[in-house]
Parts: C-alpha cells; structure tokens; sequence
C-alpha cells in the first residue's frame, strides 16, 4: 500500500540529462520543501520542516521514480521517507495491457518508528472506452525491521472513469500476512496469544532483529485486512485538487478503531508553469502490515517543478501520443477555448484555417495543461499542433485528413 | 448629420474588414516565387468565375507556405483541390456550403467516388460536412473504400446525427489502435447502432470474418 506523502513542498528546479533517442520518454524533477504538522494518539504532535527532491522518467513501455525526503526536526536534519517505484507495461492489445510494478521505499515516522519495504504486483488493466477502466491484480510486499513473519499477499482491483472532466477511482485491496503479535497489544491480542502456541524457534531470532526487545509474550496469527478507498482527481485551469476518502474492513484484532474510516485531500495552485503552492491534510489510516499507526497531518509548502527536454533527440514514436487530451470550447463571446494536456514539452503551438495557418504560441497553465483562445466560427476547421518545433501534427481525439505535404490534419468539429 | 454617418460607418465596417482580410491573405501570397504565385491566382480567378469558394483554396495555399513545402508542390496541391472542389460540386449540387464542399473534396481525394456523394445528398437535405469527414478518416486509417461508404450511407440513411459519427470515429479510432483490423473495427463499431447498421457480411467490400476454431 503506497504510504501518502504528509507533507507539502518548497522546491527548487534540478537540470536532468534524459537519455538519447527518447523523445517520447520523459524526465521530470522537483524538489519540494515545507512545512508538516502530524498528530497520532497518545503521541506529541510534531512539526518538521521538510525538503524532497524527486524525478521521474517515463517511456513507452514502463517508468522509474525516485523521491527521499530530509526532515529538520530537533534541530538536526534526518533522512526519512525515500521511494523507488518502476513500472513495465505491455502494449494495450484489444484495450488490455499488463503491468508490472515493483517497489522499495523506507517508511519514517521517528526513530523509533521507521521500516523498509520492497514489493512487487503484477496487474491486467481492461480499458474500458476511453473514458474509463477496471483492473486486477496481486502481489507480494516484504516488509522489514517489523514484526511481520511473513510476506504480504496483497490482492486487489479497482475501476476508474471521468466525470465532467474529473477523475474518479476505487480501488479495493486485501492484505494478508502472518503477524507477530504481542500479548499486551490489545485485549484481543492476549486472549489470542494466551491460547495460542509459542512462537516457533527459529523465528525468534528473526523477530529479535525487528525489535531492540524480543518480547516473551509474542506468537503468531494469520492477520487479514481490506481497504475499500475512493479517490478523486479534479484539474481545472491552474487548480489539480485531489481528495480520498477509504473504509478498512477486517478484525477488531487487525484494524483498530482509529483506522476504521479516513479521508484527505490535497490542493495544488500553478502560479505559473513552475511555480506551486501546495496545501493538503486529513487522517492517514495505519498500516499494520508495517507496524506504522494512524496519524493526523497537515501540511502546506510550495513546489517548484521542472520538465527539460533534451535537444537533439531522435522521436523513435509519433509525439502526438503524449498529447493525452485536446479540447475545444466554444464560449458566448464567439472566441473557441483550446486545451491540451501534454507533459514534457517547453512550447506548444498551434496553427489552422482559423489563423490562416499562422502558428500561435500556447500559455501554460500548470503542470501540463496549456490553452489559447481564437476566434473561430462554428463547423469544421482544419487544426495542427506542434510540440518543440517538432512537426506539425494532428490533435488527438478528431478525425484526421491527409494534407498533402506529407503530413495530416486534424478535423475540428464547433458546435455551439 | 453626425448619426447618419456612424450608421454608414458601422454598415461599411464589416466590408471593410473583409476586404482587409482578403488583402492580407492576399499578401501572403507574395512568400511564393512570382510563377507559383501568378499559377495560384489563376486558380482563385477560376474558382471566382465558376462560382466555387476561394476560401479553401487560399487556406491550402497559406498551409503549404506554412509547412515549408516545395513551391510547385503547393500549386500542384491547390490545383488538386480546386478539382476536387468542383467535382464535389456537380454531385452535391449548387446550394452544398462551403464546409460541405470541402468535406466532399477530401472524400473525393481519399478515394470516395462522385456517385457515393450524389447519393449522400439525395439521402438528407442536412449537412454532409461531418459524415464525409468521418468518411475520408475511415479510408485514410485503412478501411476498405467500399466498406467505409456503404457503412457511413447506412447510418446517414438510418438517419444518424453529428454525433453518432464521430462517437463511431472515436469507437473505431480506439479499436485500430489497439490492434483491431480497420474494416473489422468499423463493422463492430457499426452494430452499436442496430436500427442504422447494415446487415454484417452483406456489405459490399465487407471483409471476411474471422475463421472461428475450437480450443
């Protein structure tokens, strides 16, 4: 279960090299800094100041990221959370494609509370239309430095479609492992372990290295818990705002109270095309499968993020690809708004019978959105995009028509 | 007096900007070498003198400026259009709009012949304009001629509307890029619509189905 960030960022711009012949690839970097406020019961609230810096790189057929994180807390810097995650994905045959994920990453609450984990899934996506889509999956996670005698089973699906231009998911997920109980862990964790039998030999070496303190009162039980979370992704102009809310299903001996219900969100403000200012907060649910409680936070930091494209890079696909979106809006003025999302490009251009083939230079609004506005008169009207001085290509999501010169447009249809 | 003239000015306005906008596309023109540019205005002049739009000729042109293409071959892709145009024409009639004419011209230049737009006309009164443009995509990503016109008839004839076309686009589009053969595609897509669609397999130019084995 992927741990979410509690904390916002203050970040600065990184240069990057991206590998040679991969246009389509992209390489994206920040570094974000902030400041995090985080509760759990029965525990201090704490603030850090905290400083991230993350990239990515994204091609055709998978994806790797890194991010770590330094926290200024008792007047000293700590290394704390860091995340590895990759990604392969098959060609999409008949709308369905495959993945393979794999993950290490080190979970930091405070000294005393800190693990690793690696953990690796296999998923089938089935797209549905291109307005949604359901998957399954399943994996194993290994957790470390906590009492889990085993891997985790984790098994799951979810769904995921657009509505009025957000992005809304659920995710079901069950988590399956062998716990190392202690009998003073709860009312229920004693009866158990009172019953149960002891904790076989060879593992309570294994357990001495999880804990500084072997417990003599620890044994095993087969823990089982699931997670029904719904999620939702809304990007309008310079403002992404995401909010999650979950259920978590399973024994009282598994799931305690605290982490019954939970919700959070984040909001993102683009104060230009490098420049965000982040908020977010809510209630982060407990995961026992790496022996970390739930907790309470709120952050608030800004961001400056980074997307170079090297120069001189041979396209091994046609660049339209990652053209993820195109719109146009016809507004009561007469004018057309045209948005595209596309990531990983410095300047977007446009050009049509509209603008009597003359490019116009697109504005960036935010991370990846960009948009213009044109006169243009209800019907049909011939469009091309150009990314980076690239060619000139035909939109995404349109009919296309040969145009003569070794290349097509794009056939924009304006209805009011 | 003064009342007079703001209404004459306002009235001869938008004449005014029309003509400025002629001008200046007009002007364009002049990023051609003197024989490409003298070959592009006897086109316009033809197309003035049988009545047919000038608008598309002059936006091929400005594209071909636009896209860095050779001289000659803007002059020779002008001219192509300008055939097109009047071809599309005489089959859709006197009254077809400009968007409808050069829907038909790219129809007509993707290979959809005459006698199809006549019968696309005499189906409906509406526009073409969104049919025929669905039309000449379809051809272009590789569907069978015959399959695509005779399916798109179908539909225009079943009484299908804008939308449905480019919903049906946007289903084939999709199928294609994930692997689906073209013609394929477009007869499954098609049977979404089964008041509308035609019979499988009776089609002409339908292709064959796939051969079907036990496991």
């Amino acid at each position: 279960m992927p741990l979410r960030k509690p904390y916002a960022a203050l970040s600065l711009a990184l240069s990057l090299l991206a590998p040679r012949g991969a246009a389509l690839a992209q390489v994206a970097s920040q570094v974000e800094a902030g400041a995090s406020l985080t509760t759990r019961d029965a525990v201090v609230p704490a603030s850090v100041f905290t400083v991230t810096p993350g990239l990515s790189y994204s091609g055709e057929y998978g994806s790797v990221s890194a991010r770590g994180a330094m926290w200024y807390a008792d007047q000293q810097w700590q290394l704390a959370d860091g995340a590895l995650h990759g990604t392969l994905v098959s060609p999409t045959i008949y709308g369905v494609r495959a993945e393979l994920l794999g993950n290490a990453s080190r979970a930091f609450y405070d000294r005393e509370l800190q693990n690793d984990q690696v953990d690796l899934q296999t998923r089938i996506h089935l797209l549905l239309k291109e307005k949604g889509g359901i998957w399954i999956g399943g994996g194993l996670a290994r957790p470390w430095r906590v009492a889990v005698a085993s891997s985790v089973d984790v098994r799951g699906g979810g769904a995921w479609t657009t509505l009025y231009g957000a992005t809304v998911s659920g995710n079901f997920t069950n988590f399956y492992f062998t716990k190392v109980a202690q009998s003073t862990d709860t009312a229920e964790s004693a009866q158990f372990c009172g019953a149960s039998t002891a904790i076989a030999p060879a593992n309570l070496a294994r357990i001495a290295s999880f804990s500084r303190e072997a417990p003599r009162t620890d044994c095993h039980r087969q823990s089982q818990f699931s997670d029904l979370e719904a999620s939702v992704h809304y990007a309008v102009k310079f403002l992404e705002i995401t909010a999650q809310s979950g259920m978590r299903f399973g024994s009282a001996f598994d799931v305690g109270v605290s982490s019954r219900h939970w919700a959070a969100g984040t909001a993102t403000a683009w104060l230009n095309d490098r420049v965000a200012a982040i908020a977010g907060g809510g209630r982060q649910p407990s995961n026992p499968a790496r022996g970390l409680p739930a907790r309470n936070y709120f952050s608030l930091g800004m961001m400056l993020a980074y997307w170079p494209i090297p120069k001189g890079t041979v396209p091994v696909e046609p660049i339209t690809a990652s053209v993820r979106s195109f719109d146009a809006h016809a507004l009561k003025s007469g004018d057309v708004r045209i948005t595209l999302r596309v990531g990983g490009v410095e300047r977007v251009e446009l050009m049509g019978d509209f603008t009597d083939w003359s490019a116009l230079v697109m504005t960036r609004r935010g991370r990846d959105l960009w948009e213009i506005t044109v006169p243009m008169n209800l019907g049909v009207h011939q469009i091309n995009v150009r990314l980076d001085d690239g060619p000139w290509l035909p939109p995404p999501g349109m009919p296309t028509r040969k145009d003569g010169f070794n290349g097509e447009v794009g056939m924009l249809v304006v209805n009011p | 007096m003064l009342g007079a003239l703001l209404v004459t000015l306002w009235a001869a306005a938008p004449a005014a900007a029309q003509d400025y906008e002629s001008l200046n596309r007009t002007d364009q023109l002049a990023r051609l070498d003197p024989g490409s540019r003298s070959a592009i205005e006897s086109i316009l002049d033809s197309a003035r003198a049988s009545g047919l739009p000038t608008e598309p000729l002059l936006s091929k042109t400005l594209e071909g400026i636009s896209k860095r293409a050779d001289n000659r071959r803007i002059v020779s892709k002008v001219r192509e259009v300008y055939v097109a145009l009047r071809e599309a024409r005489l089959a859709l009639g006197a009254n077809a709009s400009k968007d409808e004419l050069s829907a038909a011209a790219g129809a007509l230049q993707a290979g959809v012949p005459a006698t199809m737009l006549a019968r696309f006309r005499s189906a409906h009164a509406k526009s073409v304009t969104v049919p025929l443009v669905v039309l000449a995509d379809l051809i272009t990503r590789g569907v069978p001629r015959d399959t695509a016109s005779n399916t798109i008839m179908q539909l225009w004839q079943g009484g299908a509307a804008d939308g449905d076309f480019l919903g049906l686009w946007r289903g084939v589009e999709r199928d294609i890029v994930s692997g689906a053969p073209p013609a394929m595609a477009l007869m499954q897509r098609a049977r979404e619509y089964p008041l509308r669609a035609p019979p499988a397999g009776r089609a002409p130019g339908n292709p064959p189905q796939p051969e079907t084995t036990s496991p």
